[in-house]
């Protein structure tokens, strides 16, 4: 002890104490700061932002839908009034429907089948093996098997959960969802078919065809409907590369 | 005059309105060379009411222990041991040393003075 400075007398180490506790203030301060700063940079902030940017997008999709399904409607009818107009453009006129029909920009009603599918009720809970899991939910795939056996079996329209399937469709899946037009669907799904009931039917229920292990596993309902409304393709029908063909037929 | 350290404490704390960052990795070894801070302040108070400060021992069992406190809790990072652990046990198990030591010399001190008055 005796190499060591005196020990300070009266209230001067109260000082010194002082000056140190302004640099503890500091130390705490910037460690409080960069705690939660630490604890910011994990929060979850941004799912939120995303979660928030998606219903605004998701309403965004709906508005703008509806404000295309108006204009659809008004060109109708513009093209409607100068087709009266003009007068004598009836043939121009049926084209233009039948035309309509094939691209599946209206909606068309008529006798065919209703195919719900679902995941399977006979899912043993327990069951973790997601190979095993798989097999008890609707795939994609199913989906697509069962559209094509049906355009197989002469459906004329065909709609996934109000998605009209046109010629540039894709069914595919995206995570625990389905994309179709560009729309999430999701199960269960319901596709409606317009043709002949017996001819749609049989073709999905052909042994060893696209509906076997579904009907199995209790995940597709088949019902044949005497009116159906298959509705019109809302998306875009704006071709950016295509153009019409003048040499070949 | 025990106000003037917790004038010192809101002083230094007043940085935490500057618009200063550091980045989030270094937030444990801040938040031990804290404790450390704490740790040697109550040691000085201590020393100061047993009339045995040395302020060149303060200041320096101060930085060493502030500086060898985020040392080990860097060191444990490197080589995966979580050796923040045994600066927190040492150094928090001091700061309760120290205050029953300070209380018992308060409490000391109500008593005499008490006595006298009675």
């Amino acid at each position: 002890m005796s190499t060591l400075a005196p020990p300070v007398r009266g209230k001067a180490w109260l000082w010194q104490i002082t000056a140190l506790c302004i640099v503890l203030g500091m130390l705490l301060a910037l460690s409080l700061k960069t705690q939660r700063q630490a604890i910011e940079s994990n929060e979850p902030a941004r799912p939120v932002a995303l979660r928030k940017a998606y219903r605004i997008l998701k309403q965004q999709n709906i508005d703008l839908e509806k404000e295309l399904t108006e204009n659809k409607t008004r060109i109708e009818k513009l093209v409607k009034e100068q087709a009266n107009k003009i007068g004598g453009t009836q043939e121009i006129e049926r084209v233009l429907d039948e035309t309509k029909m094939a691209a599946g920009t209206v909606a068309v009603q008529g006798p065919g089948v209703i195919v719900l599918l679902h995941d399977s009720p006979k899912r043993n809970p327990s069951e973790t093996r997601q190979d095993v899991v798989n097999d008890y939910i609707i795939h994609d795939s199913d989906i697509r098997g069962i559209v094509n056996e049906l355009f197989a079996s002469g459906a004329e329209a065909i709609s996934l959960n109000g998605q009209r399937l046109v010629a540039t469709s894709s069914i595919r899946c995206v995570g625990p969802v389905v994309l179709v037009n560009s729309t999430q669907i999701a199960p269960p799904f319901v596709i409606k078919a317009i043709g002949k009931p017996e001819t749609l039917e049989n073709g999905l229920k052909i042994p060893g065809g696209v509906a076997d292990g579904l009907i199995l596993l209790d995940m597709i309902e088949i019902t044949r409907q005497p009116n159906i409304v298959v509705p019109a393709f809302t998306g875009s029908t704006r071709y950016k590369y295509a153009v019409p063909s003048k040499n070949a037929q | 005059m025990l106000w003037l350290p917790i004038l010192g404490l809101i002083i230094g704390f007043s940085i935490y309105w500057l618009p200063l960052r550091l980045p989030p990795d270094y937030a444990s070894y801040l938040s031990l060379a804290t404790l450390a801070g704490v740790d040697s302040i109550f040691g000085g108070i201590r020393a100061g009411i047993e009339g045995k400060f040395h302020d060149d021992i303060f200041i320096s069992g101060f930085v060493s222990n502030t500086v060898l406190a985020a040392l080990l809790a860097f060191l444990g990072d490197k080589i995966g041991v979580d050796l923040w652990l045994a600066a927190v046990v040492a150094l928090g198990g001091r700061v309760f040393l120290n205050l029953s030591l300070i209380r018992r010399y308060w409490l000391t001190q109500t008593a005499m003075s008490r006595k006298r008055e009675g």
